[in-house]
């Protein structure tokens, strides 16, 4: 009988651990185990067959770790072997029913992007020549175990489903916060995993049974596949010179009767548990009854790290992130000003958004290449789960590949065309699909027209087997100024929706109050109203204050906020922004600042907000080039001059630098032709090399940089030599700035600049770096080995002159 | 041979900083820093304190020198002459790796959008606090009754950068505390630390 048809009526139960028994029988410490499949299988199948006459039912294959940049072509004899190994066992062992061989995947040994360097891609093709391998080799199943990441085990489970038709388990180690290393949570990955449709999913490794009982309760809430335990013995510690973990068997077996009586499917050990664990564990939870779980109905968005439950409370998603209609955004797209982007989403984040939209299309860019940047490079810096919204599909499939995480899919509507091109992509990547009431015929003018698609959708989906619960209208807000009926008919879609086909729904408010005075006031209100008919999430503007008012209210109306904790928080944060103290002043400095005018003063100290308000009521009566020569430009060189001569230093050149930001921002919004950070003739292409993942010196320089008015080109840490040339002669730049860490990390330098030599021999660099030195910088050919950013902006000066 | 890891978790209210060095990472002299600096620093500190999640993986391990050059940890044979004079009369070794995790990255990478004077400031303290929580732990060995050597990592003198991997792998590092290397030895998270520690016999 198949695995998965077993799992339907009985308990099964996996193996132990393997590394502490193969270093009692010889391992040496740093040993790699996987040899043994080869130097020594007779342990390898004795170990096995240990464990099925216990009564495990899954043997894992000693392949934790055989990946081919560990072992190169050695894997073509490592993974059959262990399978084989595995298999020998089964043919030996007294009672061969119902047991399987799995061939295990643990963690690569490397962190991806973009904490690490590996790509995701890499990561993926890593994994999938295991599999390749190991189904070949005739494993029953794939157990990808002990992940710490969740963006690596989405590589692996990816890896798995395009490379073999085997049943696939995962188990992740939470620690005894309840969390994986890099920050997911239970519900988090069962929201990633059960989107990438695994059979099964569990824990295992960190901590001993008892301590893995809340992750485990967690797990079962969420999860609508079996949940897998595999305990690791409790600690090691060493007696006699011998290493011992302290929780007996005995207890072992006590501690798992109990998560199998919660509702743990499978059970089975990890480090320190050894044959006796598992007999007992397997006779003392003999008797407990069985049952399949229940399917779930939470409708769940993630991130990397945490997820977001539609259907409780109302969820706010920013609709910032969107060209349309913004002149700044649309220039950040045309030049790759990614830095802006992300901005807008963390300034949305801060104002109070759930969940970011990120819409990032325009006729005259790659639109692929733009989303599938922008979204890696927002999950570097904000945690909230993302919404992916773009009509092109192929942009759609990459984005959702490379997303971490379970994202809303922004839309698909009910034409044949977009659904045959977008539930295909949801039903393999996973996510929550907002679906557009549009059909072949437009927008149908009715509630029930609208709900009708809906249904139409919701059916076809189910064809894909994409449950109910990931799917969420929208039952389109049109303009109430255009059609005076259109808000009545959306509110009662809404409610029809929600009543009718019981499917969760999602509105973009903002559209309802187009081409009205005081828009902010028709929005709010429609909003409330949509709420009280049960709308679930929203698209809107986390700035308007009069939304988020409605948002607040509301939650307090509706006995959604505790003691009104957040209503009130909220609204006594709002004076504050009103009435814009302008910095909170500060100690008097030792550097003479009373007499000089109040914008330099404010650049000079460092004072953000200060100096963003006074350049925008300067700008009242002083021309934007005037106000940057006689007051930015100044204050910069004071600074500047005091970082040079020792006075001043880098935590005040850099606030001063985010004043004159600011400042520049009040001149970029009251004359967006004026164009003044923009410079085009004054290029700069600004990259950390390859290999080196410390950016934060690249980033100091590019601020000061751009406040001299330079455009900086940003390419980020960890740059092929090839895409600094590319970047230098697609835009025709004069100047390269190149940044390094470590010593391993300058021969990439080198290469870069050897490359820059042949293929743009008019481009100058300049390097730094702690490693750096004068004498490094000419060993490599550098045109400027610069100490410190100031040096930067002279060379700069220097070459643009 | 018996081998084993252990695995050393550290509440973040008993991270600490040195104020002196980490101005010092940021440039200043003596007496050079003003108030506002100093109330940065606070802040700045809370705000890690909340992300980071310091961990520590640890093992004790025989030692050998058989050349001068030469020595054998394990599985591992390193070459380096420095080190084997910072381990002589030392027949036993800690090898221990640290780290105050991805969130402590996240929260730099994070800040170098909203403020790069903040990112600057995390970034120095952070690279303290990894150091204070390595001392802290061979302070805690001291206390155990071992006499430690210094600790020395990859990089130092001879001994290359890029016997990194080696190391974390022995440790399980990977695994055991989500740190590993990439492609150029360097270490991710990036705040982190590696180290051999020479234990004197008692």
């Amino acid at each position: 009988m198949s695995i998965r048809k077993l799992l339907q009526t009985k308990r099964l139960y996996f193996d132990g651990g393997t590394g502490t028994l193969l270093q009692a029988r010889g391992l040496q410490p740093g040993e790699l185990p996987e040899t043994w499949n080869l130097s020594h299988p007779d342990v390898i199948t004795e170990l096995h067959l240990s464990y099925l006459e216990a009564g495990a039912n899954i043997l894992c294959a000693n392949t934790f770790g055989a990946y081919r940049h560990k072992f190169g072509d050695e894997i073509l004899r490592l993974i059959p072997a262990a399978i084989a190994n595995a298999k020998a066992a089964v043919a030996r062992c007294s009672d061969p029913r119902d047991r399987f061989v799995a061939l295990d995947l643990g963690p690569c040994g490397q962190l991806l992007e973009p904490l690490g360097s590996l790509g995701f891609e890499d990561a993926v093709r890593l994994f999938a020549e295991s599999v390749r391998i190991g189904a070949e080799a005739g494993a029953d199943l794939i157990l990808v175990e002990t992940m710490n990441d969740a963006y690596e085990t989405k590589a692996a489970v990816l890896a798995a489903k395009e490379n073999c038709d085997l049943p696939v388990f995962v188990t992740c180690a939470y620690d005894e916060s309840g969390k994986l290393m890099t920050g997911a949570d239970p519900r988090a990955m069962v929201a990633l995993l059960e989107g990438l449709r695994v059979d099964a999913l569990g824990i295992n490794c960190s901590v001993g049974p008892l301590q893995m009982k809340d992750t485990v309760a967690e797990l079962l809430r969420y999860a609508s596949v079996p949940v897998i335990v595999n305990p690791n013995a409790g600690l090691p510690r060493t007696e006699n010179g011998k290493t011992v973990f302290d929780v007996t068997p005995e207890m072992f077996a006590d501690h798992m009767a109990e998560l199998a009586h919660m509702g743990a499917c499978v059970l089975g050990g990890c480090c320190g548990t050894t044959p006796e664990h598992i007999a007992l564990t397997v006779s003392r939870t003999a008797a407990i009854p069985y049952a399949y779980p229940e399917k779930k109905h939470d409708t769940l968005v993630s991130s990397y790290t945490h997820a977001v439950s539609i259907g409780d409370a109302p969820i706010i998603i920013g609709e910032r992130i969107n060209p349309t209609g913004k002149k700044r955004f649309k220039e950040a797209l045309r030049t790759g000003d990614v830095g802006y982007i992300l901005g807008e989403g963390l300034a949305e984040e801060e104002a109070g958004a759930h969940i970011l939209d990120v819409n990032v299309g325009l006729p005259d860019i790659d639109e692929e290449q733009m989303l599938t940047r922008v979204v890696k490079e927002l999950q570097a810096v904000t945690a909230l789960p993302l919404q992916i919204d773009t009509v092109s599909p192929a942009a759609m499939a990459h984005a959702l590949r490379i997303y971490n995480g379970k994202p809303l899919i922004n839309s698909v509507n009910g034409t044949e065309e977009s659904m045959n091109a977008i539930l295909p992509l949801a039903a393999k990547y996973g996510g929550v699909l907002i679906v557009l009431t549009i059909g072949e015929e437009g927008i149908p003018a009715t509630a029930e027209g609208r709900a009708a698609i809906a249904r139409t959708v919701m059916e076809r989906a189910a064809q894909y087997g994409i449950p109910k619960k990931d799917i969420v209208v929208d039952p389109l807000a049109m303009t109430v100024s255009a059609d005076t009926a259109a808000a009545t008919v959306t509110l009662q879609a809404v409610r029809l929706i929600k009543q009718e086909l019981g499917l969760a729904t999602s509105l973009g408010i903002s559209n309802i109050s187009f081409g009205l005075p005081m828009r902010d006031t028709v929005t709010a209100i429609f909003y409330a109203m949509a709420l009280r008919e049960g709308l679930d999430c929203a698209i809107l503007n986390p700035h308007s204050a009069e939304v988020m008012k409605a948002y607040y209210a509301y939650r307090a109306l509706c006995n959604m906020d505790e003691s009104c904790a957040d209503y009130i928080a909220y609204a006594t944060s709002l004076p504050a922004v009103a009435q814009a103290p302008t910095g909170t002043p500060q100690p008097a400095q030792k550097t003479n600042t009373e007499e000089l005018p109040p914008l330099v003063r404010a650049i000079i100290k460092g004072l953000r907000r200060e100096a963003y308000e006074l350049a925008k009521q300067a700008l009242t009566d002083t021309e934007p080039m005037t106000l940057i020569q006689s007051a930015i430009i100044p204050a910069l060189n004071t600074v500047g001059n005091g970082f040079e001569s020792k006075t001043v230093f880098l935590p005040q050149l850099l606030m001063s630098a985010e004043a004159a930001k600011s400042a520049f921002d009040a001149i970029n919004e009251a004359m967006p032709s004026a164009d003044t950070t923009q410079n085009t003739d004054r290029r700069i292409v600004l990259a950390t090399v390859k290999g080196d993942i410390h950016d934060i010196g690249k980033n100091i320089v590019k601020v000061l940089l751009e406040n001299y008015g330079y455009s900086v080109i940003d390419l980020g840490r960890d740059v092929e030599p090839m895409a600094v040339c590319e970047a230098v002669r697609a835009h025709n730049v004069r100047l390269v700035g190149l940044s390094a860490l470590m010593t391993t990390t300058v021969p990439a330098m080198q290469t870069t600049i050897d490359l820059l030599r042949t293929h743009c021999p008019n481009t100058r660099v300049m390097v730094g770096g702690a490693v750096l030195t004068q004498s490094y910088a000419d060993m490599i050919g550098a045109d400027r080995y610069a100490k410190d950013a100031m040096q930067a902006v002279r060379y700069a000066e220097e070459v643009f002159e | 041979m018996s081998f084993s890891l252990h695995i050393q978790r550290f509440e973040t209210d008993t991270l600490f900083y040195r104020q002196s060095h980490v101005l010092r990472y940021l440039g200043y002299g003596e007496g050079q820093a003003d108030s506002t600096v100093l109330s940065q620093l606070q802040s700045a500190y809370a705000e890690l304190c909340r992300y980071a999640e310091p961990r520590a993986v640890y093992s004790r391990l025989p030692l050998s020198c058989p050349e001068a050059d030469t020595l054998l940890i394990g599985s591992l044979e390193w070459h380096s002459r420095d080190l084997c004079r910072c381990l002589s009369d030392c027949r036993e070794v800690l090898v221990l790796a640290a780290t105050l995790g991805a969130g402590v990255d996240r929260l730099i990478a994070r800040t170098s959008v909203l403020s790069p004077a903040t990112a600057v400031i995390t970034d120095a303290l952070a690279s303290d606090i990894i150091e204070c929580v390595c001392d802290r732990l061979c302070q805690t060995f001291s206390e155990d009754g071992m006499r430690l050597r210094p600790r020395y990592s990859p990089g130092y003198g001879d001994l290359p950068l890029s016997v990194q991997g080696e190391l974390l792998s022995l440790l399980s590092a990977p695994t055991r505390i989500g740190l590993s290397v990439n492609h150029a030895s360097m270490m991710t998270p990036t705040k982190s630390v590696s180290a051999i520690v020479g234990i004197l016999p008692s």
